[in-house]
């Protein structure tokens, strides 16, 4: 173990451990879980759990809350070093060579701005924007000051996508990449891509501070990662954070002027987001189950099918998939072919291909393909998208499927609901107004 | 309000499992109806007489007439559930990740099963846990699968011997020697008695014939198994 390794991060040992680095004045030292009457506290996540929860049989107790990063028991202590920014000087950070938009460019210097004044931003870009480069410069700016920097996001394939095109942009800086799925040794470095969970990993350690598909977190709400958030940043640091389709929480946080916003609206194409077509029919599920189709959705196929071009169809629920394709199937009589796919799918990723190599012209799907799956030309087509289910986030989300290339920017978005609920009047208002704002921004 | 263990959703009505007939007043659940449906029942179903294993037919299977060959008589192991990927989720959380209090899941009915089958004249004798594994863990997980019920500890595992079956290969765990001894501390006289052995998950078999060998040289006259998984 190296000194390296306590730098602004949590190391845990046994108690019976000894560590053998001279200078034991500069470590911080806690136990890694506080006992009370009824409840155990854990200094890593924060979390309380009720004794009968966290309760081991040779009279220990542990934390079930963070258990995934390795389980903590009153056996444990955390060692930490305060973050001390050793990093080398880099004069020009930035091995990037690329030209932002006019909208791009906009968002950009504000990111410099909130990195310099250490301040808090909700930076609201519609998916296919072209997000992580706006980061760019302020990401070299706080290279160039020894500023350690962490870019978070929920989903490990998000993580994994990021670190190879940041490797490229920024290819003299020392940067790791974190998850639980990986069995690397831990390193000191001045970039950490790393998913939420990992930040539980360290303590005061970010002077800026960047999170991905804030909207995404893995539990809504979730005050675990809350906290992991404001323990992994340093006090003076700041926070950037990224989403398409920002919580009720963020917006009326940046409605009463608590934070910063900054828009990103249009497309780097700078085409509008297909605006969602409404649909409602009380009876449609009744209909469906009995086989039939209603004649708006029927001609919107057809014409999918005529034009060659491929289509999602969305539905809330597992159960619902076979019964929906096996009433599409039908409908089709042959004119094209798809599959269902839902999370647990295990030839998820080879039907994925088969659509995006055109085998399939059609899926139909649960939300799992509501974010990061791109086709290029693509309609989409929700069922019920009134269920609670479907919140307005994964609603926007969904129709941001659509028109993504600049080749076939436009694509049809088809709402069928049984009638008009908020989240689906919410989701399209949305949408409106982040087109208006694209308008008004050019 | 009950969250399910396995996926922290709601659980929003107390089911029974079919099979446990002499329960009858609802008991606190741990798993939503969906995730329990995703263990697969083995008992009641056609299976292995030998080690429990699903056939389509009640016979021997394959690995069980090899033991034949080595032992005059075949465990008769009684597995509850199959070893499928729910059940390799549920060790990990349990076991590997050391989340005690996952026993509660199946903890009624393994002793539910066990209570009805071996009621009477059985010494209930679990699978011990090496010495280093019980330091990192700190519980043995089979004991905790069966606690509730009176335990003999019988088997000690051999100092300085380590079994981590997980980082064997098949062939390796079957020519794995003898890892256990007889504690000699029990204060039980084994001698002409009845023995059930305990585990947690039945792979090859091969740990459970290794303790009823000490078993049966120690005199015990009828030994039989029963875990969890096979
Ligand atoms: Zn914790
Ligand atoms: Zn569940
Ligand atoms: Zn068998």
């Amino acid at each position: 173990m190296q000194k390296e390794d306590f730098f602004g991060r949590w190391v845990t040992l046994k108690k019976t451990d000894q560590i053998m680095i001279e200078d034991e004045t500069c470590f911080v030292k806690k136990d890694a879980l506080k006992v009370q009457k009824n409840t155990i506290i854990c200094n890593r996540c924060k979390q309380r759990t009720i004794k009968q929860r966290a309760f081991l049989p040779n009279q220990q107790y542990y934390c079930p809350a963070c258990i995934m990063l390795g389980r903590l028991t009153t056996q444990h202590i955390l060692y930490t070093i305060e973050e001390p920014n050793h990093f080398f000087d880099i004069s020009n950070p930035l091995t990037w060579e690329g030209e932002l938009s006019q909208n791009q460019l906009r968002c950009s210097k504000k990111v410099v701005q909130i990195q310099q004044n250490n301040k808090d931003l909700l930076l609201w870009a519609v998916t296919g924007a072209g997000k992580t480069e706006i980061l760019f410069a302020g990401l070299a700016a706080a290279f160039k000051q020894h500023k350690r920097v962490c870019i978070a996001s929920p989903r490990v394939d998000v993580c994994n996508e990021l670190y190879p095109r940041l490797k490229a942009a920024f290819a003299c800086t020392t940067m790791a990449l974190l998850h639980g799925y990986q069995t690397e040794k831990y390193e000191y470095t001045q970039l950490v891509i790393c998913t939420t969970h990992q930040l539980l990993r360290f303590k005061n350690a970010f002077d800026m501070l960047i999170i991905d598909e804030v909207d995404a977190f893995p539990f809504k709400g979730d005050t675990m990662l809350l906290n992991a958030v404001s323990s992994a940043r340093k006090p003076v640091s700041s926070l950037i954070m990224l989403t398409a389709t920002p919580t009720h929480f963020l917006r009326s946080q940046v409605r009463k002027k608590k934070l910063a916003v900054e828009y990103l609206p249009s497309r780097y194409h700078g085409y509008e987001l297909p605006v969602p077509k409404l649909i409602i029919r009380s009876k449609w599920l009744k209909e469906l189950q009995k086989g039939k189709i209603c004649n708006n959705i029927r001609k919107t196929i057809n014409t999918w099918i005529d034009s060659g071009a491929p289509f999602l169809i969305f539905v809330s629920r597992i159960d619902f998939l076979k019964d929906v394709n096996i009433v599409i199937e039908k409908f089709i009589k042959g004119r094209c072919v798809g599959e269902t796919v839902f999370s647990a799918d295990k030839e998820r990723i080879e039907k994925v291909q088969k659509m995006r190599d055109g085998d399939f012209q059609y899926l139909v799907t649960t939300t799992i393909l509501e974010r990061g799956v791109t086709f290029a030309g693509l309609n989409v087509l929700v069922l019920g998208a009134d269920d609670e289910l479907f919140n307005s986030a994964s609603l926007v989300q969904i129709a941001g499927r659509v028109g993504r290339s600049t080749q076939c920017p436009g694509g049809d978005v088809v709402f069928l609901c049984s009638r008009k609920k908020r989240n689906v009047v919410n989701a399209r208002k949305q949408i409106v107004a982040l087109n208006l704002k694209g308008k008004n921004k050019k | 309000m009950n969250y399910c263990l396995m996926c922290q959703g709601r659980i929003n009505e107390y089911f029974d499992f079919a099979w446990v007939l002499s329960l009858q007043q609802p008991r606190k659940s741990f798993l939503c109806k969906n995730c329990h449906n995703n263990f697969m029942i083995l008992i009641n179903h056609p299976n292995c007489p030998g080690c429990g294993r699903r056939m389509n037919k009640k016979e021997l299977c394959v690995d069980c007439k090899k033991w034949e060959k080595i032992y005059d008589d075949l465990l008769g192991n009684t597995a509850l559930y199959e070893y499928n990927e729910a059940m390799k989720t549920y060790f990990e959380r349990f076991k590997f990740m050391g989340d005690y209090y996952y026993f509660n899941i199946f903890n009624e009915e393994l002793k539910a099963v066990i209570q009805k089958k071996y009621s009477k004249g059985w010494l209930y004798v679990p699978i011990p846990l090496s010495f280093q594994s019980f330091q990192i863990r700190m519980f043995n997980q089979v004991e905790a699968l069966f606690s509730g019920l009176k335990l003999t500890d019988l088997l000690v595992v051999k100092s300085g011997e380590k079994i981590q079956q997980s980082k064997l290969n098949r062939r390796e765990r079957l020519t794995m020697s003898q890892p256990f001894i007889l504690n000699t501390h029990s204060g039980v006289k084994v001698e002409a008695t009845n023995i059930v052995l305990l585990d947690d998950i039945y792979t090859t078999g091969r740990t459970l014939y290794h303790a009823a060998i000490i078993m049966k040289n120690a005199g015990a006259r009828e030994i039989k198994s029963i875990t969890l998984a096979r």
